[in-house]
């Protein structure tokens, strides 16, 4: 039974040690804080890895194991780890908020997992309010800044309404399924999927979890909130947050492995208006986190593209594209908290020189943009031909036109910055930068995976047939 | 591996051996890429004397599953059209390498780039899958962006991204026709030969495929009216980018088109054909007109390149051997011309630091080695008889005159003001009286003259023995244009 939930109680201790961080004079707390929160999301990653086989159903069939599930736990623990090891240079967050900040981290977390596993209504719906209030209470922890609880308050206004309407799109199933398991509604699928009201209901449930994946028209926080939350949990809302959006939507969207014609051309207009909005709008953001918030709803609509096709091929292509996105992101921002030391978000200005700066961190940065552009041989273009390949299978032939179309204005935005960062000079008093240990191995690391990830596919996408194949 | 990979190997290990050799030692930086350039020439010339111009099927393949359930395969082979490109770019990037010698400036990136772009265009040339084919077309293009944006010169910035832009725009056109032929035509698989061989395409789908992958290859290829990028991009690279990105890279538009748009849908080709060469005779004397108007050295090649291109899309959409034949040869023997061309230019900019016609003439006399190397590649380039550029030139001329007469003529009057503003440049830039400022500039040294002499002798010997050339396409255009499939 510990086996079977493990990687959830790792992150429910490192919620308790967090909290009992409160009680511990800032002093010691400062010394102790940050390498015991390292150490247990380490933890969390191995034992991960090893519940990662594990199947069963537990609490009266309502929380479900299998590898679907702890492949994502696994996907969500990395992530976690990655996050967990960009806060210590952060100047952003105060002393005093520290211990809360890696609680609510970690029962973001935990809610997270919770959502892969729950495969009953209410279980998904209470996982989903657990990570999406934590996620309410990082926003505003940051130092300083007026703007963070305007964003705070916008992204919980904004967040509320998204689980407003999944519960009541939640309500609309269980009014016509007559049941609150999932697999039961699937058994059910082919009479159910003619019920006008059905299609509603899975439509108003997926607004909460396109809320998080910051999909059109459920987009309007992600601006504001990537500006004004630290890097850390911008990094946080970035990466993992979009991990769990994307396993949830793949268990509701299987619901539809039966066509439903309505439903797809819903998802193919938000999949169209995403892509073409986001990108235009990061066009013009001098912001390097507000332009990341726009390209993130873009990158939403090429994960819809590959989503909507409901097959075996589109989900993996999502996931392979997810798990792409998780470290393109992480190195665009692991990069970001490097050069911000003075808790200001760095316009693109603030690049320029960097490959004088430090070379390591330039190559990183163009490495992760140049990949979320889909540049080849790198795994954001590896990641979007499998997207739009499985979109093309199902005939949306021109939602793969747009898209392709969209990779070349995005290009647009992010050669802007490798541009500042190896043609501009850096601004006067701006040395050289050193980089420790850690954040070379990390930006090693990011590389190497983006560039094997891109050429090298084939183990990956085994593995996630093996995961998403049973499911179907 | 066999020998193909061999010679893709050869700019991965040199790029990788770059990157790990200290940013401090700049000789060993070159010395590195001059031992895998010279390595893949030399590689490449072995294949080439294994290549059996009389077969042709594909020769040396190698094959590798790669993601069989997404039908993607490294498979690489060689015949008639592609072993020469091989060679081209073999020979370009050992010259290039060459000429850029006295680079100073981030040697160590400009190197590792320049090798990470040959990989592309090696891959490219090889490949005969189309997933492959298409992330080593994007492999060669995007290292321009920042090769030209870092040592470029003359609105670099613009330029670069404008070129990087264009470029992957026709790419974007050829990625969703690729997907397409995998998903809609119900292949399944990346591999050319296999889909070839396995599917009949709906003639409404070929007629948009072609079009599409004529206009997304021709992009590259310099196609007008996407051309724009072109001449910009040629001006403000450094030397050595100049060299492969006119003298090879954009061969890849061109090839692409014959391999993959031609092969797949020769019918479509037919009915496209009247617009095609519409295009191609614009490109043509729109090319040669703006190069007689140009009063900066360097816009006058770009623009010849534009012209000359257009020459090889036209021979292309002739659709007839003769006109395929010169189409290739024109791609080896331009490749070389203008890979010369942009090797004087980037010495007369180093020397002089302009390019203006204004500022320059009566070069030859402070310069004559270089001097003489320009107008060998501009007495190519206006197709004089004894270069290569003669019996290419000639060959679409030919071809056009037969099957689009009105096309041939416009072309026969391009090639007329060709010789018009290649002779005016070399009257301008290297006679008349010389700028006082210049009376200090050098000539080229021994080694920058044997990086050219490769070349000149490569014009010379295919000029007076096309054959050598012919013999190896002839049999791959015929089967290709005659054999229903």
């Amino acid at each position: 039974m510990i086996k079977l939930v493990l990687p959830e109680i790792v992150v429910s201790l490192m919620a308790i040690v967090s909290f009992l961080f409160v009680f511990f004079k800032e002093e010691t707390g400062k010394k102790l804080l940050y390498p015991t929160i390292l150490i247990l999301g380490l933890v969390t990653l191995t034992s991960s890895i090893f519940s990662l086989n594990q199947e069963e159903s537990l609490f009266f069939n309502t929380y479900q194991i299998n590898l679907f599930s702890q492949a994502f736990k696994l996907i969500l623990a990395g992530s976690l780890l990655l996050v967990l090891s960009i806060c210590d240079h952060t100047e952003s967050l105060s002393g005093e908020v520290k211990p809360e900040f890696f609680l609510f981290l970690s029962t973001a977390t935990l809610g997270m997992m919770m959502l892969t596993s729950a495969c009953e209504l209410i279980g998904l719906f209470i996982s989903l309010e657990l990570a999406s209030i934590s996620q309410y209470i990082l926003v505003p922890l940051r130092r300083g800044k007026i703007l963070n609880a305007e964003a705070g308050i916008k992204y919980l206004l904004f967040g509320a309404a998204a689980s407003a309407l999944t519960l009541y799109g939640l309500s609309f199933i269980f009014g016509t399924a007559k049941t609150l398991f999932l697999n039961e509604i699937l058994q059910n699928i082919t009479s159910l999927i003619h019920l006008p009201l059905f299609g509603v209901g899975i439509f108003l449930t997926s607004a909460g979890f396109l809320f998080k994946l910051a999909s059109f028209p459920f987009h309007f926080w992600a601006p504001d909130v990537y500006e004004s939350a630290a890097t850390p949990v911008t990094t946080f809302i970035a990466t993992t947050s979009k991990a769990a959006a994307v396993a949830v939507l793949i268990r509701l969207f299987q619901i539809f492995s039966v066509d439903h014609a309505s439903l797809t051309y819903i998802l193919i207009t938000l999949s169209f208006v995403s892509m073409t909005l986001g990108n235009l709008a990061a066009m013009i953001q001098k912001d390097m986190k507000r332009m990341l918030a726009y390209s993130s709803v873009a990158q939403a609509g090429y994960l819809l593209a590959g989503l909507l096709s409901q097959t075996s091929s589109g989900f993996i292509a999502a996931t392979f594209y997810t798990i792409a996105y998780l470290i393109m992101n992480f190195a665009a921002f692991m990069v970001m908290a490097r050069i911000n030391s003075h808790n200001d978000n760095p316009t693109i200005k603030n690049f320029s020189g960097l490959a004088d700066r430090s070379p390591l961190l330039a190559l990183t940065l163009m490495i992760s943009l140049l990949s979320l552009a889909g540049i080849p041989p790198l795994a954001g273009f590896t990641g979007k031909w499998f997207l739009f390949s499985a979109a093309m299978e199902k005939g949306h032939w021109i939602l793969v036109l747009v898209g392709v179309v969209n990779s070349v204005i995005s290009l647009y935005y992010y050669l802007m910055v490798v541009k500042e960062a190896y043609l501009g000079k850096p601004e006067s008093g701006q040395g050289l930068l050193f980089l420790g240990i850690k954040t070379r191995l990390l930006s090693y690391a990011s590389i190497a995976s983006l560039i094997i990830l891109g050429v090298f596919p084939t183990g990956l996408v085994h593995w996630l047939e093996s995961i998403i194949k049973p499911l179907l | 591996m066999g020998i193909l990979t061999d010679i893709l190997l050869c700019p991965v290990i040199g790029m990788i051996l770059i990157l790990l050799t200290p940013r401090k030692s700049e000789k060993a930086i070159k010395i590195i890429s001059l031992i895998v350039s010279g390595l893949s020439v030399i590689l490449s010339f072995i294949a080439y004397n294994r290549f059996d111009p009389r077969n042709v099927l594909l020769q040396m393949e190698e094959r590798i599953s790669w993601l069989p359930q997404y039908g993607i395969n490294y498979w690489n082979g060689v015949d008639g059209l592609n072993i020469s490109m091989i060679l081209l770019t073999s020979i370009v990037i050992f010259t290039g390498v060459i000429i850029s010698w006295k680079l100073s400036y981030r040697v160590k990136e400009f190197f590792a780039l320049l090798l990470f772009l040959v990989i592309g265009v090696f891959g490219v040339f090889m490949t005969l899958n189309l997933f492959f084919f298409f992330l080593f077309y994007e492999v060669a293009v995007l290292p321009m962006y920042l090769l030209i944006a870092i040592w470029g010169s003359t609105n670099k910035e613009y330029a670069a991204l404008k070129l990087t832009l264009y470029l992957l725009l026709g790419s974007a056109f050829m990625f969703a026709i690729f997907l397409a032929i995998y998903s809609l035509a119900g292949a399944h698989t990346f591999d050319l030969l296999t889909i070839k061989k396995q599917v009949t395409f709906d003639p409404a789908f070929q007629k948009v495929a072609y079009i599409g992958l004529f206009l997304g290859c021709g992009v590259l290829a310099g196609c007008w009216p996407f051309h724009v990028w072109s001449p910009d991009g040629h001006v403000a690279a450094p030397t050595a980018v100049s060299m492969l990105h006119a003298g090879v890279l954009m061969k890849l538009g061109a090839y692409g088109i014959i391999r993959v748009a031609l092969f797949l849908f020769p019918e479509a080709a037919h009915t496209w054909a009247p617009f095609t060469v519409t295009l191609a005779t614009f490109n043509i004397l729109y090319g040669a007109l703006v190069a007689t108007q140009q009063k900066d050295l360097k816009y006058v090649i770009g623009y010849s390149s534009v012209s000359h291109m257009g020459i090889v899309l036209l021979g292309i959409s002739t659709l007839t051997v003769t006109g395929l034949n010169g189409a290739l040869f024109q791609m080896f023997s331009h490749g070389i011309m203008t890979a010369l061309f942009f090797a004087c230019v980037g010495h007369v900019y180093d020397e002089c630091h302009t390019r203006y016609f204004d500022e320059l003439g009566g070069l030859a006399h402070k310069i004559p080695i270089l001097s003489t190397f320009f107008i060998i590649a501009g007495l190519t380039g206006l197709g004089l008889p004894g270069l290569s550029g003669f019996p290419s030139e000639l060959l679409v001329l030919i071809a056009a005159i037969k099957t689009y007469p009105v096309s041939g003529i416009c072309t026969a009057i391009g090639v007329v003001v060709t010789t018009f503003y290649i002779v005016s440049a070399i009257m301008k830039a290297f006679y008349g009286p010389l700028n006082k400022h210049f009376e200090h500039i050098k000539d080229i040294n021994l080694w920058q003259y044997f990086g050219r002499s490769i070349l000149v002798a490569f014009l010379l010997l295919l000029g007076v023995w096309p054959k050598l050339f012919l013999d190896i396409v002839n049999p791959i255009t015929t089967y290709l244009l005659m054999k229903p499939f």
